[in-house]
């Protein structure tokens, strides 16, 4: 184990997640250096790190867009093999990417239940979608999250960055399964008002206990959101601080390496 | 706890100003609009020749065989793709069925089925190099208009493909009702491909996939599969397109087909079918093919030649693309 690497055990929840000793390379790169990092049930962590650190590689990995090349994933205390996002998908790991990922001419309702639709008939792809269902469970997820979208069936297009990434948030959390919520960069890209509402909404969802990965190089927000703040340099994870012990000022001396 | 988050837009829209901007988003309306200025422009500068019932009913005729291949062509375009290889699929399946029936090799009960297996293949290996190779679709259709026209050159050289059986000719001339066969079998297509597009899980995808290909890709949906299939359901109806079109000349030439994929994809456009994928109107389609065949039948009425046809076409094409890329 890392010399940096201090786990404190403030809460005694069990552990969803354990990433032991992940290794990525790309060629003679070493993206992940024996990475490692446990996610407590309905615990918000924060990944922070410069440029390169290996945030991305990371998140790639533990969601199966770019499995590692070694190393253990164990969920509620069981070894897993996630080779796909669809493997990451079914063992309840959802991401929203940072580019949101929505069809824009697809209304709201349509987005949070895209390949994934209530149907109406069983006739596979040729299906007729049951709109009403969903129309009306979208407004029971967003209700529950506390997001006022006007009408679930405006087009995506039409939304503003941050009802954008409320829709997002809402497509992933509204599947039974899911158990880790991973956001990549959830507040990057927008207005100053839309980012209050988003972090508001993170902040809602910590309360409700939805376990969280937050990627984010933004200290200001980690520090409203987040648990614990998981600091990681040249691949490997040296630190994890609860956000309530520590400061802003440690958490960049972790990041660019001075302490 | 928290306040609800409010991401509301503060500004309201009273109903009378949604209406109008509903109406206004509605392009094919526009469509609309030039045909019946068309109608009258015709109808003044040929006097009587252009506005009788009988020359609508060629007009409606000839954009049967323009609308079965649009309503392909639509499917296609909602998932961001395009496919010029539309009329040279027409030349192959007439060269092959046509000679098969002349020769009376092919029976022609089967000759319908086998029409549109054959278009399904020559779909599918656009499909396949769409999907799996990556090419992009205008250069992977490309490729395939000059093979499949080369294909049909190589196989008829001058041959003439004549005499064909009379349930083929029917097919291309009969009147049911005082209306042309081919019209009501382009009007079944076209109401099958207006509800896939918007009733059906698939069309959804189609519009997924034209919207943002990483979003669907993200969910469950098989882009692959789904991509193809568009590809194929077009390949099948430049088969029907094929009868149609042998029964209405009562022949088939290396030619057939030749000059269809500008005309259908021109319709498309003109309808308000967005160019870059995510947003189709089979009502639109229906229009903008009308317009076509009306302005194709226009234009020889008023004596212009075939050339000159085709310089409106042209310009009518970029105009209309221009449209969509000023409106997004």
């Amino acid at each position: 184990m890392n010399a940096y690497a201090v786990e404190e055990t403030a809460t005694h929840t069990k552990a969803l997640l354990e990433v032991r000793d992940l290794v990525k390379r790309f060629g003679g790169v070493h993206a992940l250096e024996d990475a490692s990092l446990t996610i407590k049930e309905g615990e918000s962590v924060a990944l922070v790190g410069d440029n390169g650190a290996g945030k991305s590689t990371f998140v790639k990995a533990i969601s199966g867009v770019q499995p590692a090349d070694s190393g253990e994933i164990i969920l509620r205390g069981e070894s897993v093999n996630i080779r796909s996002p669809q493997d990451a998908g079914r063992l309840g790991i959802e991401v929203v990417y940072q580019d949101l990922a929505l069809a824009d001419t697809i209304d709201v309702a349509g987005n949070v239940f895209l390949g994934e639709e209530h149907k109406r008939t069983n006739w596979g792809l040729f299906s007729i979608p049951d709109n009403q269902r969903m129309t009306q469970e979208t407004e029971e997820t967003l209700g529950r999250l506390r997001i006022n979208i006007p009408d679930p069936k405006r087009f995506a297009g039409t939304l503003s960055g941050g009802q954008r990434q409320a829709v997002a948030i809402g497509r992933a959390i509204r599947k039974e399964n899911t158990q880790l919520l991973v956001l990549d960069e959830p507040t990057a890209a927008l207005g100053v008002e839309e980012v209050r509402k988003v972090l508001e909404l993170l902040r809602n969802l910590r309360e409700h206990k939805q376990t969280m990965l937050i990627i984010s190089h933004d200290l200001e927000h980690v520090f409203q959101v987040a648990d614990r703040v998981a600091v990681m340099r040249s691949g490997q994870v040296i630190a994890t601080r609860e956000t309530a012990n520590t400061s802003k000022t440690d958490i960049v001396r972790l990041i660019v390496g001075d302490l | 706890m928290s306040q609800p988050t409010s991401l509301t837009n503060t500004n309201t829209t009273n109903p009378m100003k949604q209406a109008i901007d509903t109406l206004r988003s509605q392009q094919f309306l526009n469509t609309l609009i030039a045909i019946i200025a068309m109608y009258v422009v015709f109808s003044l500068i040929t006097g009587e020749t252009f506005n009788t019932a009988r020359n609508q009913i060629t007009i409606s005729r000839a954009a049967a065989v323009f609308l079965i291949l649009a309503t392909g062509q639509t499917l296609i375009m909602t998932t961001g793709g395009i496919d010029i290889s539309t009329g040279s699929m027409v030349g192959v399946v007439g060269a092959l069925v046509g000679s098969g029936l002349q020769t009376e090799v092919i029976h022609p009960v089967l000759a319908v089925p086998l029409a549109i297996l054959i278009g399904a293949l020559l779909g599918a290996i656009n499909g396949f190099n769409v999907t799996i190779l990556k090419v992009p679709p205008l250069l992977a259709t490309l490729g395939t208009f000059v093979a499949y026209r080369g294909f049909t050159q190589e196989f008829m050289g001058v041959n003439l493909v004549t005499g064909l059986p009379d349930v083929i000719t029917q097919v291309g001339r009969a009147n049911i009702f005082g209306f042309p066969v081919a019209v009501y079998i382009a009007l079944f297509i076209a109401v099958l491909g207006w509800f896939l597009l918007n009733y059906t899980l698939f069309g959804r995808y189609l519009t997924a996939i034209g919207s943002n290909v990483r979003a669907a890709q993200v969910t469950r949906i098989n882009v692959r599969l789904v991509t193809s299939l568009a590809y194929i359901f077009q390949g099948s109806l430049a088969g029907v397109a094929a009868l149609v079109l042998m029964g209405r000349l009562n022949s088939a030439s290396a030619a057939l087909g030749e000059g269809l994929e500008l005309i259908v994809i021109a319709g498309v456009v003109l309808g308000g079918t967005f160019l870059f994928g995510g947003r189709s109107t089979m009502i639109g389609t229906v229009l903008g093919v009308y317009l076509i065949a009306m302005l194709e039948n226009g234009l020889i009425q008023t004596g212009a030649g075939f050339f000159t046809q085709r310089i409106i076409l042209g310009i009518l094409i970029i105009a209309a693309v221009a449209m969509q890329i000023n409106r997004k």
